[in-house]
């Protein structure tokens, strides 16, 4: 009788497994309302609020890999709910930075919670894509939203050119994506990652390798490009240095994240863990990330351009981290998390000392450490953390991927991986340098913005890196757990 | 590969022709009146309208921002009907199946939407001045 | 008739990877803010033509909605990249890519 394949009860089911999104979904419609009913004043609570619900929601949620929310579009089981939280996570901390910044810029721009809560829907939806499609909506949703973060300040032209930069190369890089995925689908008549690592697809496969090279090559650069890895990096120190800077945090960390988890549950599903030139493409790319960002780091003497080059240094030990296989994804979700903690307190902390655009010189930033101590102190330790010193959280981050590398007999770009981050520690240390040992200059009336939200989040944020480097399996425990039923994500497809 | 339903040119040469008969009736005629026609030029009759308002300004005028904005928005809000063809496609046998579940889905969809166009409003997306 | 006319899969396949090719050409060449991203459209129409032949051709409806998708991808990018060019024009009258380059390597 019934004709169509699916039935009510089955959408109903669905929806109830993407409560999560839906709840980020409906928060942004209220708060685009709310906003255009002049209750401004309100917005950061809501969309904070929002993230919170949602996260909490997607927490509780957990369930074994492989339970697929309407007809296989969405993985809603496995990691999916922890890296759904962990990004909920991202924009709750960005929000923290973000009013006070906007508002001592006097640029009351109300339209940015909601973007940023669709930002982070986006990136929640390609994450967890069980299928090209998915990830081809998420990712534009995602993107669409950064364009707009990075143009933010319209009347300032080092905002619209990071706009316009960031727009161009962006949507040159997803129409490759897009051509990749075309080349997939014509080839196997199927963009659904079970479909696509079943064994008469992967016959296929086999039998067109060239036209799946050229697909999945072009659909890695999409990804790439998206994570700033080696050969497409270039826009990534412009882009964030127009961006304003609690948001050039949240694109550093939130939409790499999901860009990350799309590209690990991509490389598992292609299985491309036995097809190796794809692999040592990859492998490649993050050596050379990490090289490249750490050396050019070193020279900037912009610590908002420090931090862009040190991202994209990250953006490599992660890469080699996905390159191992099952113990990979756990490393690269868990520095993930870290990277996310720190990183937006580095970019959070530095936007509340910024006023003007040359407030980001280093050269400005002498003698912080005699006129703000505890200020200095706790951007001291972001610092420490992402240069990966032992207590601290970023140092188990580095630590759980480099023993993921060694462990999958990847030695020597684990060796290059460890030289790259001491390199990395020097220009870290060199602005904790320049704010603790230097005089101040005349010119340096820089002190930190003494409100009281971003404060708070600062604090949260350095007792988290504190704890995590002491106590790493609070966060390390559930991920395993959601992982340990990865590999039977193929099974189940209703 | 059995691929397209009118394969071959063959399908298309009628059209071809209409196109030829077309293009040759539109020479035709342009250049039937600049031959037939005499030929006396004189400063009145080189005016752009021979016997109204004297053109102002240069053909290159640019236009306001303004007609781009609400193109833009245009297209927004114009592009979103093309999900509502493969729904109205299957729409009666959907009813048949489900009831009224898929209208309200439509609505819920459109409701989104709704909520876009009432921001635009708000926010003075579609205000002239 | 000859059978060079008659269309098959691998004629619109040209037809997209060569379209596909001239938008990439055009995003690197050309230097106006405005062409460039027409370049772009050029490409997602390249894939647009692609998806729909192999939807065609696997007889599988996923290819055409996801051309839905680009087509309405495309409307939401078109809008936010002339709202960033209509910024800079506003700011510097001007959109020339090499002129937008306040920033140092």
């Amino acid at each position: 009788m019934n004709s169509f394949p699916f039935s009510i009860a089955e959408l109903a089911l669905s929806s109830q497994y993407v409560l999560p999104l839906l709840i980020l979904l409906g928060a942004g419609l209220l708060l685009m309302l709310l906003d255009a009913f002049g209750a401004a004043k309100f917005l950061p609570w809501v969309a904070g609020a929002a993230f919170l619900l949602s996260a909490g929601v997607a927490w509780t949620q957990g369930a074994p890999a492989g339970r697929l929310a309407f007809f296989g579009m969405m993985e809603t089981g496995g990691i999916a709910p922890i890296v759904h939280a962990f990004l909920c996570l991202s924009g709750l901390l960005t929000l923290f930075f973000l009013s006070d910044y906007l508002d001592r810029h006097d640029r009351h721009i109300s339209d940015v919670y909601a973007l940023l809560v669709f930002a982070v829907l986006g990136m929640s939806l390609m994450a967890n894509a069980h299928d090209l499609i998915m990830t081809f909506i998420g990712l534009e949703t995602m993107s669409m939203c950064l364009y707009i973060f990075a143009a933010l300040f319209k009347t300032e032209l080092k905002s619209n050119e990071a706009g316009l930069k960031y727009f161009l190369l962006g949507s040159f890089a997803s129409a490759f994506l897009l051509y990749g995925i075309a080349l997939i689908y014509g080839i196997t008549g199927t963009t659904n990652f079970s479909l696509l690592a079943s064994p008469e697809r992967i016959e296929i496969i086999q039998s067109q390798q060239t036209v799946f090279y050229v697909g999945a090559g072009m659909l890695l650069v999409g990804l790439l490009f998206k994570v700033s890895a080696f050969p497409f990096h270039f826009w990534t120190p412009d882009v964030y240095e127009g961006t304003p800077t609690p948001l050039a945090g949240f694109m550093a960390t939130g939409s790499k994240m999901a860009t990350f988890v799309a590209l690990g549950t991509l490389m598992h599903q292609l299985d491309m863990f036995q097809n190796t030139k794809l692999l040592s493409v990859v492998g490649l790319a993050s050596l050379l990330t990490m090289i490249y960002g750490n050396i050019v780091a070193s020279r900037q003497q912009n610590i908002k351009r420090m931090l862009a080059y040190s991202s994209i240094a990250h953006s490599g030990y992660v890469l080699l981290g996905l390159c191992a296989s099952q113990s990979g994804m756990e490393a690269m979700l868990f520095y993930m998390f870290i990277y996310t903690l720190m990183n937006i307190g580095a970019f959070g902390m530095l936007g509340m000392v910024e006023h003007d655009y040359p407030d980001t010189e280093l050269e400005n930033w002498r003698g912080m450490g005699q006129k703000a101590p505890l200020f200095a102190v706790a951007f001291s330790l972001f610092l420490f953390s992402l240069a990966g010193i032992p207590p601290l959280a970023g140092f188990m981050g580095k630590y759980e991927i480099f023993i993921a590398v060694i462990r999958e007999g990847l030695l020597l770009p684990a060796i290059v991986g460890i030289l790259a981050s001491i390199v990395g520690v020097y220009y870290y240390l060199r602005v904790i340098v320049v704010m603790f040992f230097s005089k101040s200059g005349e010119t340096s009336a820089l002190l930190p913005s003494a409100s009281r939200i971003p404060l708070a989040g600062a604090a949260i944020l350095v007792v988290l890196v504190l704890v995590l480097g002491i106590f790493p399996s609070l966060i390390l425990n559930p991920i395993t757990q959601a992982l340990s039923g990865l590999s039977q994500a193929t099974a189940v497809l209703p | 590969m059995p691929f397209l339903l009118y394969t071959g040119i063959s399908a298309y040469v009628p059209l071809f022709l209409l196109i030829i008969a077309g293009i040759g009736l539109g020479f035709l005629l342009a250049n039937l009146s600049v031959i037939l026609g005499p030929s006396r030029p004189g400063i009145k009759k080189g005016l752009t309208y021979e016997s109204g308002m004297d053109p102002v300004g240069t053909g290159h005028e640019r236009f306001s921002v303004k007609f781009y904005l609400v193109a833009m928005l245009f297209i927004l809000f114009d592009i979103e009907v093309v999900f509502m063809y493969p729904w109205a496609v299957q729409f009666r046998q959907l009813t048949q199946e489900f009831g009224m579940f898929p209208f309200w889905e439509m609505i819920t969809f459109v409701l989104i939407l709704f909520v876009g166009y009432i921001y635009m409003y708000k926010k003075g997306g579609l205000r002239w001045a | 008739m000859m059978d060079f006319f008659t269309p098959n899969v691998y004629s619109y396949l040209a037809v997209s990877a060569l379209m596909f090719a001239l938008g990439a050409v055009g995003v690197m060449t050309r230097r106006n803010g405005i062409v460039v991203f027409m370049c772009i459209e050029l490409m997602l129409n390249a894939v647009n033509l692609a998806l729909i032949t192999f939807s065609r051709m696997h007889n599988d409806p996923a290819g055409s909605i996801l051309v839905f998708f680009v087509m309405c991808v495309a409307a939401a990018e078109a809008v936010v990249g002339l709202s960033i060019v209509l910024a800079i024009f506003r700011n510097k009258l001007n959109i020339d890519i090499n002129q937008v380059n306040i920033f140092k390597w």
